[in-house]
């Protein structure tokens, strides 16, 4: 707690990241509106809709709640794969080396080399549209940074004295892996996943950018689709399009502060 | 029964070279050499010659690309299974990272008792670190709240839960202070008395190789040269 305290980018991290966890959860309690709900279109802000409604008359506040939750869902979701696969994948090339290690290193450099965007709009243009499309599209091109940094880690680890004193003992490799290598990469692993939680959140706002997005749920960067769509800019309707940037920006911001301090404290 | 406990036949280890016109540097050529029961065997060298890639091809950690490894007239498969996997131990030079820095002392000693399917109690744990000079107290610490000697004392101990017949010792004296070196060389001694366990010493320091083996082996770039003691 005092070395959390001390590192305020962390901890200004962890506070944004609660915060927006805090509004997800309380959503049904926040929102003034159901955001479906269909009223009066193009209102300005006002104290009964604090940022205004937008071309359906939908409460853009409202929407802006409810955002919160796919936004963040979609980015946690798609971490975690992306940190599973990249781990494993790193486990294996690290502790085994060799033709595994071989094979993993290729098949990294080969994903790297395929542009990322491209492939994510082909899978979604395949995938039926949905939360778990978007989360599958976004993991498949996302694990490879994770994989070729948590490899060499483990490629370390596995050097170590007390790797071999364990092998020498006749401990199991999964028990290795999991009780020895894994614990080991816990600074790494959350620096990777709260890094992979603000890339998946980018991505996924910028395929709701381009209308390749989450239909029939809301989400930021779909909010920000349907404002530049039906011309906000042009109308100067600020209070649509700017609060989904500002908190789409805050967001990443704030898992990118706690991937700075992992980043930091792994230096 | 053999009289030889542990054989090496010649082994040969080669590793990738990063020297450009050569693909492969020799680490180990064709070492050959017996241990016996009870007795201590020292592998001098200087830093790089190979001793303790030979080491450690000898406990099973390494697989070689030539010869192989007998464990009391039998070839040993790698990796190293069964009994032969328990009664061929470790130590190694550097005791701070000798144990997961994430498990205290307890967690880390109790490994090797649940693998010998024994239980790991407090009466154990403590009789196994009370000849070592460590308290119940050291069992709760991790491994950053121990010095170097109470590590290495820690890793011994552990290493002898496994009740070993051959153990490898590498360099396992020279991160400590004078006065822990000769408890450690004066325990390894009394426990070799006490039990017919063998060691092989790794070392640079002929001084220390000839207090402390019966017989010396010298390597020189990966080559085992015939210089014994007797």
């Amino acid at each position: 707690m005092t070395k959390l305290k001390s590192n305020k980018a962390m901890l200004a991290g962890l506070v944004i990241i609660a915060f927006f966890v805090l509004v997800a959860c309380l959503a049904d309690l926040l929102s003034p509106y159901d955001p479906s709900a269909l009223g009066v279109a193009y209102q300005k802000p006002s104290a009964e809709h604090l940022l205004g409604t937008n071309d359906l008359g939908q409460d853009i506040f409202s929407e802006m709640i409810y955002g919160v939750r796919v936004s963040l869902f979609l980015g946690i979701f798609s971490a975690l794969i992306v940190t599973f696969v990249g781990s494993t994948l790193a486990l294996i090339a690290g502790y085994y080396g060799g033709a595994a290690d071989r094979i993993i290193c290729a098949l990294t450099d080969i994903a790297m080399a395929v542009p990322s965007l491209p492939l994510t709009l082909l899978l979604i243009a395949y995938l039926k549209s949905g939360v778990f499309s978007l989360v599958l599209a976004i993991s498949i091109t996302a694990w490879t940074g994770t994989a070729r940094i948590l490899r060499s880690r483990v490629r370390q680890i596995c050097q170590l004295p007390y790797i071999k004193i364990e092998k020498t003992l006749g401990v199991k490799t999964p028990v290795i892996l999991f009780r020895h290598v894994l614990p080991n990469l816990k600074d790494i692993l959350l620096t990777r996943m709260a890094l992979s939680v603000s890339g998946a959140m980018m991505t996924e706002s910028g395929l709701s950018f381009l209308g390749l997005g989450t239909y029939g749920q809301k989400s930021w960067g779909n909010i920000l689709h349907f404002a530049f769509f039906r011309n906000s800019i042009l109308r100067g309707q600020v209070w649509w399009y700017l609060p989904p940037i500002i908190c789409i920006c805050v967001a990443v911001m704030g898992f990118m502060l706690v991937g700075y301090y992992g980043q930091q404290k792994k230096d | 029964m053999s009289d030889v406990i542990l054989e090496a036949r010649g082994l040969t280890k080669r590793f990738r070279s990063r020297e450009e016109g050569r693909r492969y540097f020799t680490a180990v050529d064709g070492a050959s050499l017996s241990l016996h029961p009870g007795e201590t065997l020292g592998l001098l060298g200087e830093s790089g010659s190979g001793k303790s890639t030979l080491g450690q091809m000898l406990v099973g950690l390494i697989r070689p690309d030539e010869g192989s490894v007998l464990y009391r007239g039998e070839t040993l498969p790698f990796p190293f299974r069964g009994l032969p996997r328990q009664k061929i131990q470790i130590l190694f030079q550097h005791p701070e990272v000798s144990f997961n820095p994430q498990l205290t002392l307890r967690q880390s000693l109790s490994e090797p008792f649940r693998l010998r399917k024994q239980l790991a109690t407090d009466e154990a744990l403590t009789a196994c670190i009370a000849r070592f000079g460590l308290y119940p107290e050291h069992l709760e610490r991790r491994p950053s709240a121990l010095s170097g000697g109470e590590l290495q004392r820690a890793a011994l101990a552990r290493v002898l839960v496994m009740e070993p017949e051959v153990i490898l010792l590498d360099e396992p004296t020279s991160m400590l202070d004078v006065i822990t070196q000769a408890q450690i060389v004066d325990f390894l001694r009394r426990y070799q008395e006490e039990t017919g366990t063998s060691y092989i010493f790794i070392t640079h320091s002929t001084s220390l190789a000839e207090q402390v083996c019966r017989r010396i082996v010298r390597v020189k770039e990966g080559k085992l040269l015939d210089s014994e003691k007797e």
